[in-house]
């Protein structure tokens, strides 16, 4: 499981990370509490997966500005 | 239409704007590339004037200091000549064009549009050359003008097909420097009518933008309306969860770089004083007052969790984010507290670092603590050991007692967050309400 801390376009975030289609890795939306979302995902490496989502996040045009923290839970 | 939804709705889409605007960007990204250029140069100027007399003495003595002003002059010196092509470069490549000829255009653009003249009191008229106080310094705004509008024309003019098209069997390399030459020559030839107009009225335009717009605009970064401005916006975007220091930090950090600088060449002359042109605020104050142990200096806060917390998630988070704040590293905070939309803390989130950087300039301003002596410490540097560096001895002792200044002003207010994570921790393990009373009171 990986934790997504953002006050601000926590949909979107969702929408986004449980759209990612990648052959090799996948993430799946479980709970929010307060800021904090949390994906189930399939990789072996959650420190991986962690920076993944991080970088996909920040490839938004709206990402660039977005104060979020993306690590393993 | 809760709070979130209002920051969402209103206030993001006009940081976003203005994050995502073409010339911001570019200039975002280029000066990116002075960062490195400014610590390196940093760092050869703290062994040359090494705030250690017998040391300094040494490097003196074996006659290594002009190897390493010279090391200085020849990176934290070229500031405005590596803006100008990154910036170009940026602004290109962002849109998709090939980036390196529009860079090599600014660079032509930039010296053509300075005076190659050395003003000599002995020699009327002065003497043929470039003085390097406009490649450092005091071209940088000049430099960033002249990068975005370059990196602006090249980019229209290679979209609009205003090119010498090569059959597609010619190597890239070789079509693109074809590619460079119809932009090259219009900036060229614009920049030398530039030069030509401004030239009849004994200015360039490197002088003109120093005079006009340089000058008042450092002014500006120097003041304390800029010492309140720039904490309170960083901060106040922080806590609504949009990054500070991107937003503010790419348009506020060249001018305070500037100002880094120039004072690193009043140092290196010995004339370092507000009289002379010194610069109370710089990017070294921004890390030094500002944002020690990260941002909104949460050490008040790591020091509460890590001797003071009841709370089982308070003190595992103190310890977990202990080692990362000691490098100024304060993301486990900023998110596990969390202080981010928590409006129990942004009061003391936006005043900790507001009083830090304000103290500071009034210090300076009085001289009780010296301006920054021109040299930029990498940002990850622990607290006390980075004022030693950035200012001196009483940068570091004014770090200590900024410190012990956040942990009293974030005592209250995190000690309340802290009872609040606790009663909800019993409240899980299912006390009554008298024995959290007790628990709390204890």
């Amino acid at each position: 499981m990986i934790k997504i801390s953002s006050a601000l376009k926590q949909d979107e975030i969702v929408e986004l990370l449980n759209a990612y289609d990648d052959n090799d890795l996948e993430f799946s939306f479980v709970k929010k509490e307060g800021i904090a979302l949390y994906f189930e995902t399939n990789a072996s490496d959650l420190e991986e997966a962690a920076s993944t989502a991080k970088a996909l996040i920040k490839g938004q045009p709206w990402g660039s500005i977005l104060y979020f923290q993306s690590i393993p839970a | 239409m809760n709070f979130t939804d209002t920051t969402q709705e209103k206030i993001l889409p006009i940081v976003m704007k203005f994050v995502n605007l073409k010339p911001v960007q570019a200039i975002k990204d280029g000066m990116l590339f002075i960062m490195p250029l400014s610590i390196v140069g940093s760092l050869f100027l703290l062994f040359a004037e090494f705030p250690y007399a017998p040391v300094k003495d040494f490097f003196a003595n074996i006659g290594w200091a002009p190897a390493m002003y010279q090391a200085n002059n020849a990176t934290m010196g070229i500031m405005a000549l590596v803006a100008v092509i990154a910036i170009a470069h940026s602004f290109a490549k962002n849109e998709g064009v090939e980036p390196l000829g529009a860079g090599f255009t600014g660079l032509s653009a930039f010296l053509l549009l300075l005076n190659w003249n050395i003003p000599v009191e002995e020699v009327e008229g002065g003497v043929a050359g470039i003085a390097t106080n406009w490649v450092g310094s005091e071209g940088v705004v000049a430099a960033i003008i002249i990068g975005v509008f370059v990196g602006y024309i090249y980019t229209w003019l290679l979209k609009k097909g205003v090119r010498i098209k090569l059959p597609e069997t010619v190597p890239s390399g070789v079509a693109n420097s074809f590619n460079a030459l119809i932009p090259l020559f219009i900036v060229v030839l614009l920049s030398a009518i530039i030069y030509g107009i401004l030239g009849s009225m004994n200015t360039s335009f490197l002088d003109l933008i120093y005079t006009t717009l340089q000058i008042p605009l450092q002014g500006l970064s120097d003041s304390v309306a800029m010492a309140v401005i720039h904490p309170l916006t960083v901060h106040f975007l922080w806590w609504f969860g949009i990054h500070g220091a991107v937003t503010v930090g790419g348009i506020v950090e060249p001018i305070l770089r500037t100002n880094l600088a120039g004072n690193a060449a009043l140092y290196r002359a010995g004339e370092l004083s507000l009289e002379k042109g010194g610069h109370i605020l710089t990017v070294a104050n921004t890390n030094v007052f500002m944002t020690p142990t990260g941002s909104g200096m949460t050490f008040g806060i790591v020091f509460y969790m890590l001797f003071s917390a009841k709370s089982e998630q308070y003190k595992a988070l103190g310890k977990l984010a202990i080692g990362s704040s000691l490098f100024n590293i304060n993301e486990p905070i900023i998110f596990g507290t969390p202080i981010v939309m928590n409006p129990l803390l942004f009061l003391p989130f936006i005043l900790v670092p507001m009083i830090g950087h304000l103290s500071g300039y009034f210090l300076i301003r009085v001289g009780i603590l010296p301006m920054a002596h021109g040299i930029e410490v990498p940002w990850t540097t622990p607290p006390i050991i980075q004022g030693l560096l950035a200012g001196g001895w009483k940068w570091a002792l004014f770090q200590v007692v900024l410190l012990a200044m956040s942990v009293v002003v974030y005592f209250p207010f995190i000690r309340a967050a802290d009872q609040q994570a606790y009663a909800q921790e019993q409240a899980d393990g299912e006390l009554t309400p008298d024995q959290l009373a007790k628990e709390i009171a204890e």
